[in-house]
């Protein structure tokens, strides 16, 4: 992964919390306005009207993310060049893969945070627990690998959400292009 | 057609519904009555699956609610008018509660002119007032011309103008040859509505019986006689099996014997009558001597309240 990629996808840890939001306020405001009963009585097995939440949030997330990803590269591109010599290779298939990642992880963060906001059913606790998942969780993780450098605490940070977001957005290091953002590994290692 | 069979539903120590059985009949507008927190939302979220029976079934037109293809076309119901998000218009919310079931622009007009609020459906729901927000409401439970009708308090709220539009409207629908079926804490606002009664009472059926049959048994046997001479009338009326009471100088309430009878007796006596008057007890007196006994929240005690979100 490039110095390039690395610039362009830096902003995603700040805007994962912005999807992780408005992935939760997706379905917990509903239940605040009581709006949540009429949508299951019109609903009454209720899944189609959460994953198609779930689909809608999902996709404009991605596209939203993704689009934006593109702008920012855009409009980063001439002040790398000039003021640090990275340049961006939009011919480079990881530079894609990479904002797809990116584009992906803001999705597929937002759309935790709405599961765990239809079972939290607060506002308030389905941020908190969303955000605590996202952000709190890996630094707990790392406090405890770091203290006990137990090989369970190694293997439940490698399943944490944020861990194979390293992965896509580059606060990790490099990987070889063969190996995708996605790629289940049961080895703890990539994890920033 | 609303078909309950041993309905129950406990919350953790508390029971709310305690083997709650009915049938609410097509064509006539059944009341549902009880006091507070005697389980009558309750039985209303159940019908609708907004809540899970910890034991014992419901169904509607023959079929549980959720197993129905199109819900809204069967069932039209109202539990909360405040069921709507806030910002959006009254329109906005119909359609889109229509759009679940594809019904359009046409209907949602329908049913705003119906329940009359043309003039504020393009207002945002937040600044309704308790009637708007009710009339809203019973539109949504009207959307889908639904044969079966759950009305949770629907007089709430409502100026007078609008309690009589309920009361005609809950007829008109049930004339139809539609299941209306309304829940109330008035007895006197469903004597004037209901065909049907259904009394619930701490989780627990207490009647279920036609308004005419509630009402003749509400008809009291006491009767009111006013004479001059109630000092000379009382002996010869008291027996084991009567009781009279002096409520003033000139006046006796009698329980035990027909008026016809009382005035044979004082006519055999020579005593006159300025009044013999046969008192009707009031429905409202019927239902408060059935529910007496299953008032949850006497002024006195404290419960835990029925929770109300949705399960």
């Amino acid at each position: 992964m490039s110095a390039a990629t690395t610039v362009v996808t830096l902003g995603l840890n700040f805007t994962v919390l912005i999807s992780a939001v408005l992935g939760a306020l997706m379905i917990t405001g509903e239940y605040g306005t009581g709006m949540i009963k009429s949508t299951f009585t019109a609903d009454p097995r209720r899944l189609g009207a959460i994953f198609g939440k779930g689909l809608i949030f999902g996709v404009v997330t991605f596209v939203v993310g993704f689009v934006s990803l593109i702008v920012s590269a855009l409009v980063a591109s001439p002040f790398l060049d000039s003021s640090s010599n990275i340049s961006i290779d939009w011919s480079n298939g990881t530079f894609w893969l990479a904002l797809v990642g990116g584009a992906g992880f803001l999705a597929l963060a937002g759309l935790l945070a709405m599961f765990i906001g239809a079972i939290i059913r607060t506002s308030a606790g389905g941020i908190a627990a969303g955000i605590g998942l996202l952000f709190v969780a890996n630094i707990g993780m790392s406090i405890v690998v770091g203290i006990t450098n137990a090989t369970w605490a190694k293997n439940v940070t490698t399943f944490l959400p944020r861990t194979p977001a390293g992965r896509c957005s580059p606060t990790g290091r490099a990987r070889p292009a063969s190996k995708t953002a996605w790629s289940p590994s049961t080895r703890p290692r990539g994890s920033s | 057609m609303i078909h309950a069979e041993n309905l129950t539903k406990r919350y953790g120590e508390r029971t709310a519904l305690d083997k709650v059985s009915f049938d609410v009949k097509p064509g006539l507008v059944t009341g549902f009555l009880g006091p507070n927190g005697a389980g009558k939302s309750t039985t209303m979220r159940l019908i609708v699956g907004l809540d899970r029976a910890t034991s014992g079934d419901v169904t509607v037109n023959g079929r549980h609610y959720s197993e129905h293809a199109a819900p809204l076309r069967e069932v039209g119901v109202l539990l909360d008018a405040k069921a709507v998000h806030r910002g959006r218009s009254a329109f906005d919310h119909l359609l889109a509660m229509g759009a679940t079931h594809g019904i359009g622009k046409k209907r949602v007009d329908e049913v705003i002119a119906l329940t009359g609020l043309e003039s504020v459906a393009k207002k945002r729901v937040g600044g309704f007032s308790l009637g708007m927000g009710q009339r809203l409401g019973i539109a949504a439970a009207l959307l889908g011309d639904p044969a079966t009708l759950i009305l949770d308090e629907p007089v709430n709220g409502l100026d007078p103008e609008g309690v009589v539009w309920v009361r005609n409207l809950a007829r008109h629908l049930a004339r139809e040859g539609r299941t209306v079926f309304l829940s109330s804490h008035l007895m006197s606002e469903m004597a004037q509505t209901a065909d049907h009664i259904i009394v619930l009472g701490r989780g627990r059926v207490i009647a279920d019986e036609s308004v005419d049959t509630i009402m003749a048994r509400a008809k009291g046997d006491g009767v009111r006689v006013r004479t001059p001479h109630a000092a000379q009338l009382t002996p010869l009326l008291t027996s084991p099996e009567v009781s009279v009471t002096g409520t003033a100088a000139d006046l006796l309430e009698v329980h035990g014997l027909p008026s016809s009878r009382i005035g044979e007796i004082a006519a055999s006596a020579g005593v006159v009558l300025h009044e013999l008057t046969p008192l009707d007890g009031s429905l409202e007196d019927a239902y408060m001597a059935l529910t007496a006994d299953e008032v949850e929240y006497r002024d006195t005690a404290t419960a835990a309240p029925t929770p109300e979100v949705v399960r």
